[in-house]
C-alpha cells in the first residue's frame, strides 16, 4: 500500500515537473511582450522576394552579420545546423535568415553562397544601405566599420563590429526571443521546440 | 666440481644484456628533443574559396621560458592573422593581436568567440575533413608546424 501511495507521489510529481518545464521561461531572453516588427521585403541572389514576416504558425530565426567575419558569424550558423538538424521535420516550420549588415562587399549573391554552404536551406540576404539600416534599427542590431582592424594598406579590407546575437521571430510577425552569442545553440532548439 | 649457472643467475645476465643492446641502440639514434611548446586540438571551419576563414590551436608551453607567438602562415590563405573577439553588451569585435604570450608552463586554448586565427583570402576553399596548413612563428625564432582540420564545428 505504502509502494503504491510512494509510486503515485512520484508520477505526479514528474507530471508537475513536466508542466512547469512546459510552462516555465524561456532559456533566451524572452521579450514580454513580443514586439510587433515592421514587414521588411529583401530580393534574393535568385530574384525571389523574402518577407521578414513569417508564415502563419511557422518562426524565423535571423542574425545579423557579414561574410568576412571569422570567428562568430560561422559559429553561429553552424550552431544553426545543430539547431535544424536536431528539429527534424519541425524544421520546416522555420527559415534561418543571415542578414548582412555589410551591403557594400556582401551582395545577395555572397550573402546566399555564405549562408549556403552551412545549409542549402538557410538564406542569407543583402538588402541596401536604407532598408540594413531600417531592420537593424527594428531589431536593435548596431554595426559599425572598424577602421584598419585588418591590413590599412587594403582598403577594401576592413572589420566590422556587430550584435551577435540571434532573434526568433514568430508566425505574428512580433519579435519573441534574443540568444547571446555563447548563450548555447541548445537554448535555442529547446525554445523553438517549445514555441513550434 | 665444477658449479653450473642457475637459471636465476641467468636470467640476470639475459636481461643486462638486453638493457645494454637498448642503451646502445639508444646512442646511436638519440630521441628527438621533446618539443617545449606543444599544438593540440587544432581545427579549422568550412569556408569557400576567396572568402575568410578561420583556425583554432591550443597551444602548450612546457619549457623553462615564456614564449610568444608572433605570426602565422598557412598556404591556404593569402596571410594569416591573430585575432581576438571581444563582446561587449552584445556587440562582438575582433581586436588584432601582434602576438600570442604562452607563459611557461601556461595552455592557451583557442576558441570560438576568443582567440583565432583569421586565414584572410583563402586560397582554396576548405571542406570538412580538408587539413590546413600551419606554420607557427615565435620570437625566439622558432617555428612549429600544425595540421588544422576542418570540421563543422
Amino acid at each position: 500500500m505504502r509502494r503504491i501511495r510512494r509510486r503515485t507521489t512520484a508520477l505526479v510529481s514528474l507530471a508537475l515537473l513536466a508542466m512547469g518545464c512546459e510552462g516555465g521561461p524561456l532559456r533566451g531572453v524572452a521579450y514580454d511582450p513580443p514586439k510587433p516588427l515592421p514587414v521588411f521585403e529583401f530580393t534574393r541572389a535568385n530574384g525571389a522576394a523574402l518577407s521578414t514576416k513569417p508564415a502563419k504558425d511557422d518562426l524565423m530565426v535571423f542574425f545579423f552579420g557579414y561574410t568576412h567575419c571569422p570567428d562568430v558569424c560561422p559559429t553561429t550558423l553552424s550552431d544553426w545546423k545543430r539547431v535544424k538538424a536536431r528539429l527534424g521535420s519541425d524544421s520546416a516550420r522555420v527559415q534561418f535568415v543571415f542578414v548582412t549588415v555589410d551591403p557594400e562587399r556582401d551582395t545577395p549573391e555572397v550573402a546566399q553562397q555564405y549562408a549556403s554552404q552551412f545549409d542549402p536551406s538557410f538564406i542569407g540576404v543583402s538588402g541596401d544601405s536604407a532598408t540594413t539600416a531600417q531592420i537593424q534599427q527594428a531589431f536593435g542590431v548596431a554595426s559599425i566599420r572598424d577602421a584598419g582592424a585588418v591590413d590599412s594598406a587594403a582598403s577594401a579590407e576592413y572589420l566590422v563590429s556587430h550584435s551577435s546575437q540571434s532573434f526568433v521571430v514568430d508566425g505574428e510577425g512580433r519579435l519573441v526571443s534574443m540568444y547571446s552569442f555563447g548563450s548555447g545553440w541548445d537554448a535555442l532548439l529547446d525554445d523553438l521546440r517549445r514555441m513550434l | 666440481m665444477t658449479s653450473q649457472p642457475s637459471l636465476k643467475t641467468s636470467g640476470i645476465l639475459g636481461a643486462l644484456v638486453l638493457v645494454l643492446a637498448l642503451a646502445a641502440c639508444a646512442e646511436r639514434e638519440p630521441p628527438d628533443p621533446p618539443q617545449p611548446v606543444q599544438v593540440r586540438d587544432a581545427w579549422s571551419r568550412p569556408a569557400a574559396i576567396g572568402t575568410t576563414g578561420v583556425a583554432y590551436i591550443t597551444l602548450e608551453n612546457t619549457d623553462t621560458a615564456d614564449v610568444h607567438l608572433t605570426r602565422v602562415i598557412s598556404t591556404v590563405a593569402t596571410r594569416a592573422e591573430l585575432h581576438e573577439t571581444m563582446d561587449s553588451q552584445g556587440m562582438s569585435h575582433m581586436e588584432p593581436r601582434p602576438d600570442v604570450l604562452v607563459a611557461h608552463g601556461a595552455t592557451i586554448a583557442m576558441r570560438p568567440g576568443g582567440l583565432h586565427i583569421m586565414l584572410v583570402e583563402l586560397t582554396r576553399a576548405l571542406a570538412v575533413g580538408d587539413t590546413v596548413p600551419l606554420s607557427l612563428r615565435f620570437a625566439d625564432g622558432r617555428a612549429v608546424r600544425a595540421l588544422a582540420i576542418v570540421r563543422a564545428n
